[in-house]
């Protein structure tokens, strides 16, 4: 313990007041001196700590106002406890010299202080009323607008944090300034005016009024737009005016781009060919543009009036759909027709706001005209393409009907045939016709051509032209009468030509038969003459039998002669009359037979007895006979391999029907034709026969006369062999057909 | 020969003037055999030498066309032909070359078949000695050895006529003079014809001779008889390339007598 008790010693020691004289305190106890240090070292320690606290407090806090005054409190309270620091000081080291000039600087800065809470005291006597009410302050410190209170001098003795980043002053440079520092320099002594009016009046208002913007000054100079509200407030001083104020540049702005929106719109409208015209609810028109005034042909001060009352000659139909867009809000488009000015327009009506309807039209009188002209001028067109005997159509490029003729439907017998397929509607075009449309839709070469169209039996020219899109049009004109005029000549054509080629082809034969017996009679005859001439004695018995040579001989020629005659003539015209079949068939034999037996060729008729007389004309039904068989000779012929004999049969028989039918079967020993031959055998000029061995006419022209007699012929294969089968009514029909 | 020396074969198809040219045949003296068709005809030839064929053209089973080309095919021996025509069509050319000699017509008289018959029987020297008294045409042709010009088709001799390649169009059924020289054998042909047919695509003509002239009659005869001829006139027929090579003829421009 002696070193501690050691150190306490050496410290009081140290603190032991070398010089006590001058203080009566020396005489104080210990203990008393020890307690006044202590506590005075104790009261200058707290004076610091306050001093700091205070000024972490207002550094903290930048609203506390009256910085001068506070500094000069807190100067004063550092003042205090440097004051009493050097009174602890002194009792042992006697610096009065120190302490006195503290003191009095401490004094004087108490002093000071004493005089600017003298001067400040009105305002700190005014700040403990606002700041009771804690709520208001608050109020007026959050509030989205600058507020200012000024005094009737114009001094501002209130101001929040809104009016401080607004100006951008700080509250101690507002608070005591004259508010014309927030005006505007060049309306500060307009202002000064202004207020002392206001004063005055002592009613709120609104700020500049009639005084277009309000700007107000901010402390770097530049203004802002801003609206002011004015209050007066009665004090004990006089009365205050709060001002409320609101930074409108933001606004301003906004409302600057509306109005330029809003004249661009409005120009937009006017300069617009459309027509533009609104009403409100009530049908009251609230807008309509120039051009709509000037469509309409009325003023544009309409607008007030009701659409109704404005147009009083609207047609219903269009006030029904403009009640319906109103009601249903939804917009509608429709073409309009407005009588009394001719006008047709094309509309669309939009709901408008409010409840209102905005009609956009245009004026399409012009195009609707031009269309009735066009449409006119179409049916004219089509009148001329009408009723022209003409048939006109056209397909597109996937053969769809696009356009029909009446006179097309009238000769294709067909209607509606707008959108359908050609091919589907037509079927059984024939193959070439086919093929020339194909083409002229493929090349767009245009062509024409004669064509005939089987399921209608018409025959027709076509004319075929490419026509826009890939399409191709269809001109075609019935010439089916013009064609079967042709048909009957050239029937008669072939009928000539045939007779002629019969009568050449037998010709050589004929006269080589005719020439024989005539060589007969002649050599007999002339023996006789040569014999009387020798003056011989003929006896009667050599006379009787030349004589009858001659006349036999003499009567084969004229039989010859007499089937020439039927070949040669026309036929056509002689009367139908009962012919027998057996002479038919025995006169057609004739006229082969030499041909026949030159060639080796076995002819053979079965006819039996009691056929029945045929109403026919027996020269065209010889010649169908004939041709048959000259038919079967030249078929067997052409064979190498075959028999060489043709077989005529004749029968009777009774039809289903119960007619009474003749026929005669013309069968030869030539190969049976093949299915091809046979089912082109019957056309004009087909012929098997290889080039100049016929020229094709005969069956054609024997099935044309056989089918105007009312009968038929037919092929038909017999056991491996071609058979003609010619079939005659008995009793005719009186057919007048083809006139062969 | 003489008719009565002679056996001739009739063919017709027609019984009656089988009948009547028997029947005036016979009263000739000659032998007469007949046949109704060109198939019985052609079986009695290949048993029967026969000295003139007298044929109807236009007969069933086989015409008198087939016959004589079946005589010449089968190579019998060919007598005179004679082809007694109704009406038809033959090839000249090749009925002349098949050695038909003549054509006549029906009708006909008695007397005109008996004067046919002789004139066909007759010995060729006794042919061939009047000459016509204006031929429309004369021919004159330069050409080589008789020899080569048969092989080329130039110049052809048959047994009643020849056939060569003109230098002119000639026309069917008039009279010309020919004159053709043979460089190569030195020899010349002077003769009067008819001609029986031209051909317009070669330029061929046949002709049957009517007069031999003198200077050359007894060559010509003797190589008739030499060379046994079968056809009338020979149809000049070669390959094409003979036909082409008609160079080696040349061709003397021959005066023409005006008519």
């Amino acid at each position: 313990m002696r070193p501690v008790a050691h150190q306490e010693a050496t410290v009081v020691e140290m603190l032991q007041p070398v010089q006590l004289q001058h203080d009566l305190s020396f005489l104080w106890k210990p203990q008393l001196r020890w307690l006044d240090v202590l506590s005075d070292s104790f009261i200058a320690l707290t004076y610091f700590l306050i001093t700091f606290a205070l000024i972490g407090i207002v550094r903290k806090r930048k609203d506390i106002p009256f910085n001068r005054a506070f500094f000069c409190v807190v100067g004063f309270i550092i003042a205090c406890g440097i004051t009493r620091a050097m009174q602890v000081v002194t009792l042992w080291f006697p610096i009065y010299w120190v302490s006195g000039p503290l003191e009095v600087l401490t004094a004087a800065i108490s002093i000071a202080t004493l005089v600017m809470l003298g001067r400040a005291s009105p305002s700190i006597l005014a700040i403990p009323d606002k700041m009771a009410d804690h709520k208001f302050s608050e109020l007026i410190e959050d509030a989205p607008d600058a507020i200012l209170e000024v005094d009737a001098k114009g001094t501002i003795i209130l101001a929040n944090q809104t009016a401080e980043t607004m100006f951008g002053y700080r509250r101690e440079e507002l608070l005591g300034s004259n508010v014309d520092l927030l005006v505007p320099v060049g309306n500060r002594s307009r202002h000064k005016d202004h207020r002392q009016g206001f004063v005055h009046s002592g009613t709120a208002r609104v700020m500049g009024q009639g005084m277009g913007d309000l700007y107000a000054r901010r402390k770097d100079g530049s203004e802002v737009s801003v609206e002011i509200g004015l209050n007066p407030v009665k004090t004990e001083d006089g009365i205050h005016t709060t001002a409320v104020i609101r930074d409108v540049t933001e606004r301003k702005r906004t409302e600057q781009q509306l109005e330029r929106t809003v004249v661009q719109l409005n120009s937009l409208l006017e300069s617009t060919t459309v027509c533009v015209l609104a009403v409100d609810s009530a049908w009251t028109i609230h807008y309509l543009n120039r051009n709509a005034a000037s469509l309409l042909s009325v003023d544009r001060d309409i607008q007030g009036m009701t659409l109704w009352d404005a147009f009083p000659a609207q047609l219903p139909e269009e006030r029904t759909i403009l009640r319906k867009v109103m009601e249903t809000r939804q917009p509608a488009w429709y073409e309009s027709f407005y009588p009394p000015l001719d006008l047709t327009t094309t509309v669309q009506a939009h709901p408008w706001e409010d409840g209102g309807v905005a009609v956009f039209f245009s004026d399409i009188s012009g195009q609707r005209r031009l269309e009735r002209e066009l449409e006119i001028a179409n049916r004219r067109a089509e009148s001329v393409l009408e009723n022209t005997n003409v048939g006109i159509f056209a397909v597109d490029r996937d053969w769809v009907f696009r356009y029909v003729n009446e006179d097309a439907k009238k000769l294709l017998k067909a209607r509606d045939l707008l959108g359908k397929d050609m091919w589907k509607s037509f079927p059984g075009m024939t193959a070439e016709t086919t093929e020339r449309m194909r083409q002229v839709m493929s090349t767009r070469t245009p062509a024409g051509f004669d064509s005939y169209y089987p399921p209608l039996d018409l025959s027709t020219h076509l004319s075929v032209n490419p026509w826009e899109e890939g399409g191709i049009t269809v001109c075609f004109s019935d010439i089916s009468e013009q064609k079967r005029m042709q048909r009957e000549l050239d029937w008669e054509r072939v009928m000539r030509e045939q007779r002629l080629e019969v009568l050449a082809r037998f010709s050589a034969g004929i006269a080589h038969e005719i020439k024989n017996p005539m060589a007969i009679i002649h050599a007999r005859a002339s023996d006789l003459v040569e014999l009387a001439a020798n003056g011989e004695v003929l006896s009667a018995a050599v006379v009787t039998r030349t004589c009858e040579s001659i006349v036999k001989t003499s009567d084969r020629v004229i039989r010859i002669l007499r089937g020439l005659a039927a070949l040669a003539r026309e036929g056509a015209n002689e009367p139908m009359l009962g012919a027998s079949p057996g002479e038919m068939v025995e006169q057609a034999i004739e006229l082969v037979q030499v041909r026949y037996r030159t060639n080796g060729i076995q002819i053979d008729s079965i006819v039996p007895d009691g056929l029945p007389l045929v109403e026919c004309r027996e020269v065209q039904i010889g010649q169908v006979l004939l041709n048959l068989l000259n038919n079967s000779f030249d078929a067997i012929e052409a064979s190498k391999t075959s028999e060489r004999w043709v077989r005529v049969e004749a029968s009777r028989v009774s039809s289903e029907e119960g007619v009474e039918q003749l026929l005669i079967d013309v069968v030869d020993s030539g190969p049976a034709l093949s299915t091809e031959v046979i089912e082109h055998l019957m056309e004009p000029f087909y012929t098997t026969k290889p080039f100049g061995g016929g020229i094709g006419i005969g069956l054609s022209v024997s099935r044309a006369i056989v089918t105007a007699h009312g009968g038929t012929l037919e092929l038909r294969d017999c056991h491996g062999h071609t058979c003609f089968r010619l079939t005659l009514p008995v009793n005719a029909v009186r057919v007048d057909g083809v006139a062969a | 020969m003489r008719l009565e020396d002679a056996t001739i074969l009739i063919v017709d198809d027609e019984p009656d003037l089988r009948e009547i040219f028997s029947a005036w045949l016979e009263c000739e003296r000659c032998t007469v055999l007949t046949a109704s068709n060109g198939m019985e005809a052609l079986s009695i030839l290949e048993t029967t030498k026969v000295d003139v064929l007298l044929s109807d053209i236009r007969m069933p089973v086989m015409d008198g066309v087939e016959l004589v080309r079946e005589v010449f095919k089968r190579k019998l021996e060919v007598p005179s032909i004679i082809f007694v025509s109704g009406f038809g069509v033959v090839h000249l050319r090749e009925m002349y070359g098949l050695g038909v000699e003549a054509m006549i017509e029906k009708p006909l008289t008695r007397k005109y078949l008996v004067q046919v018959l002789h004139d066909t029987l007759k010995e060729r020297e006794e042919l061939w000695l009047i000459p016509s008294a204006r031929p429309v045409e004369e021919v004159e042709l330069a050409m080589g050895s008789l020899a080569e010009t048969e092989a080329t088709c130039q110049f052809q001799m048959g047994k009643g006529g020849c056939c060569f390649t003109s230098d002119r169009p000639l026309t069917e059924a008039t009279t010309i003079g020919l004159s053709i020289e043979f460089a190569g054998d030195g020899r010349k042909l002077k003769a009067q014809g008819a001609v029986r047919w031209f051909d317009d695509a070669t330029s061929q003509a046949g002709v049957s001779f009517l007069y031999l002239d003198s200077s050359c009659r007894d060559w010509v005869i003797a190589g008739m008889r030499k060379w046994a001829y079968r056809s009338f006139i020979p149809e000049c027929r070669c390959d094409t390339s003979d036909v082409s090579s008609g160079d080696a003829a040349q061709t003397i421009v021959g005066a023409s007598i005006p008519r």
